[in-house]
């Protein structure tokens, strides 16, 4: 895979905050919710505005119990399990997700298709880790900061899972970082991991956010704002992926772990 | 019965039989989820009191105290489930179709051998979780009734043949024999192959998918309790609205990939409205158009040889008493009628002798008044029973009883040709 680019320099970092930004997060909200989609279904702009849409698979690769299922639901908006029940098999979760683009100043509507597998379904049964290998764009190997196997874990999970798409964006995403005070993983470990393997890492606490008025409804609003810097990050290698796939950029030269 | 400060707490058991290990406690207080449970040592008893038993061969299946109903059930030997539970109305029918109920929720979730071959307790029990939201909504208010009749709750679309000229296409296409549209739970159309499915699946697996949190699309493995126990099959669903799903049974194929939103979008854009249409029907189950007298409060409409039922309790909208209570009235008045008046259902495992010699005897229509005994005041009960169907119709207390047998006799009528 091409060295990921630098932070902020594919899509436009705090779009979402701007007055701009805000107007289009309203076609993925509904009475200050976020809305959930069914597969029939798209966000619907007022019609003088027409975007692209692309959309991406996304497999969420970890140990059980880091939190796959946990972020999933944070990222989609829904509330996140609070305790830790197995996923028992394959689900998958759409989210959909308006950028700007810093080259063109373009908004394009990116489409992610979040694959979640529980770690011992997947080791029980046989189909379920090549149905969600195939085709999928990117790999995102989630290790928790309170589970030190779990980040020790990772290079073999990268080789695992990902070492036959090649092609694929590999993210590694450190999840119960809410809970850093009693880490198991150290800074200076992480500085070592990325300098070994140069892949974009990322923090996240995947915990309930605010809630509206009536002290049951999770805000849309506030749960976006928590999980921009998640989303952004991925349209952004995605997207830049892609680029160099169709060759519109010219392909640093390869990386191996060193 | 049933009235509405009478909420009491259900407490459900599950041990290991041979050790008596508690394998998990799910609690309800009010039809809903709590986490207040029994103290170990009432565990131990109750579990203790059902051994002694066993051991002298004596079969423990029920006792009651003033307050509180106990229903016991073995499972394979393996698996005790004990329910403790305090509501009034819960006769011991009942309890234990739920305790059926929660045993194939196991089954359906971790298979048959993980049960009755405990090998592991932890291991059981981490895997046993993931059967907790379907147990909860068993123990809690549900809208469905499935759990209670073992008929599978269903839902008439106006559309509905049009929903299942499209089913039956998009089945083939993906040479799925079993596959059903699901609206929060009750099935709007099904294959063949679907409605063939045997009990308790039949009414799990619908009441499964209503019960998750929502997923675009899942791929689980599932045992069906009945049809195969031990060797898992894949459940598929596809949420195309939400609320709104198509669940597919099936073997190694179809692959989930191949049924993406372009697939989807080919097959049912074209029924957006009729699909949209589902939804709002949600728990009328019936559609608008439907002629219903206005001195209905709630119905239940069961054919017992397809094993399907309606139910709502709002098919005219926004009267007394809400539609929870409206709901707990005919859970209990068809407890009441199916322990008492009318004979167990076909195919309810418990029967069959002297079938013959009873049906010249059988009472066809019954109805019971519920609440104040002023005239005017309780909320009136009326089944009825012809050929394969019955009918239970919660009424208004306005309603003149002498007008009862007609109201019920018109009704049914009316309703006859949904199902
Ligand atoms: N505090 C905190 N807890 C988290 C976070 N992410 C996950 N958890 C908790 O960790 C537990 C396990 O999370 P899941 O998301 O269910 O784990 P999983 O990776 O999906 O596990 P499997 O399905 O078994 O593979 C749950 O109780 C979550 O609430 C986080 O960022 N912060
Ligand atoms: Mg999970």
């Amino acid at each position: 895979m091409a060295r990921p680019p630098t932070p902020g320099s594919v899509v436009v970092p705090n779009w979402h905050e701007s007055a701009e930004g805000k107007e289009y997060l309203g076609c993925i909200l509904r009475k200050n919710r976020r809305r959930v989609f069914g597969l029939l279904e798209r966000p619907v702009l007022p019609p003088p505005v027409a975007i692209d849409t692309v959309s991406y698979k996304i497999f969420v690769s970890g140990k059980s119990g880091v939190g796959k299922t946990a972020l999933v639901a944070k990222l989609a908006g829904l509330e996140v399990p609070v305790v830790h029940h197995e996923t028992t098999g394959i689900q998958t979760t759409m989210v959909f997700w308006p950028a700007k683009l810093q080259a063109s100043n373009r908004v394009v509507m990116f489409r992610f298709e979040f694959w979640d597998c529980g770690e011992s379904a997947l080791k029980k049964f046989d189909h379920m880790l090549p149905a969600c290998q195939e085709k999928a764009d990117a790999f995102l190997f989630l290790f928790s900061f309170t589970d030190r196997a779990s980040f020790e874990d990772l290079p073999g999970q990268l080789a695992r899972v990902a070492g036959e798409a090649p092609g694929a964006v590999r993210m590694v995403i450190g999840s119960k970082f809410d809970q850093y005070m009693h880490t198991d993983v150290p800074e200076r470990d992480l500085t070592a991991f990325r300098q070994a393997w140069e892949l974009p890492l990322l923090r996240v606490k995947s915990v309930p956010g605010r809630r509206l008025a009536d002290g049951r409804t999770l805000d849309g609003r506030a749960g976006l704002a928590d999980i921009a810097h998640v989303l952004n990050g991925l349209a952004e290698q995605l997207w830049y992926q892609d680029q160099v796939a169709a060759g519109l950029l010219p392909s640093p030269p390869e990386n191996t772990p060193g | 019965m049933g009235e509405e400060g009478a909420r009491g707490v259900v407490h459900l058991l599950c041990l290991a039989a041979s050790s008596g290990v508690p394998l998990f406690c799910r609690s309800s207080r009010g039809g809903v989820p709590t986490r207040q449970q029994l103290p170990f040592s009432v565990i131990g008893s109750l579990n203790g009191v059902h051994m002694f038993g066993q051991n002298l061969e004596v079969q423990l299946s029920s006792a009651r105290t003033e307050d509180t109903t106990v229903v016991w059930k073995n499972f394979h030997d393996s698996i005790t489930l004990i329910v403790v539970s305090s509501e009034e109305s819960n006769l011991e029918l009942r309890l234990e179709r739920l305790l059926q109920m929660v045993f194939g929720a196991m089954v359906l979730l971790v298979g048959l051998e993980e049960l009755t071959n405990i090998r592991n307790v932890e291991r059981l029990k981490k895997e046993l979780r993931a059967s907790y939201h379907l147990i909860d909504s068993f123990l809690g208010d549900s809208e469905l009734i499935g759990d209670l009749t073992q008929c599978v709750d269903c839902v008439v679309s106006p559309e509905g043949s049009l929903l299942q000229e499209t089913l039956s296409g998009f089945a083939e296409a993906t040479s799925t024999a079993f596959v059903s549209l699901v609206a929060s739970g009750r099935v709007v159309a099904a294959t063949e192959g679907w409605w063939r499915l045997g009990m308790p699946e039949a009414v799990l697996l619908p009441w499964l998918v209503g019960s998750l949190p929502p997923q675009t699309a899942r791929d689980y493995p599932v045992y069906l309790p009945h049809g195969s126990p031990t060797v898992p099959h894949r459940l598929l669903t596809l949420m195309l609205l939400p609320g709104l799903e198509l669940c597919l049974l099936c073997g190694p194929r179809p692959p989930l990939s191949q049924l993406d939103a372009q697939v989807l979008e080919r097959w049912w854009q074209p029924l957006m409205e009729p699909l949209r249409a589902c939804l709002a029907l949600g728990p009328r189950a019936l559609p608008t158009g439907l002629p219903l007298h206005a001195d209905i409060l709630g119905l239940l409409l069961l054919h017992l040889e397809l094993r399907r039922c309606l139910f709502t309790v709002e098919p005219s909208g926004d009267k007394e008493p809400a539609p929870q209570h409206r709901r707990r009235l005919l859970r209990s008045f068809y407890t009441l009628v199916t322990s008492t008046h009318f004979p167990p259902e076909p195919g309810a495992p418990e029967e069959k002798v002297e079938d013959a010699i009873q049906q010249a005897q059988l009472p066809r229509a019954c109805y019971l008044v519920s609440g104040p005994e002023e005239p005017g005041a309780g909320w009136r009960l009326v089944a009825l029973h012809s050929g394969p169907r019955r009918l239970l119709l919660l009424v208004s207390p306005q309603s003149p009883t002498h007008g009862l047998w007609s109201l019920a006799t018109h009704t049914l009528h009316a309703l006859t040709p949904l199902l």
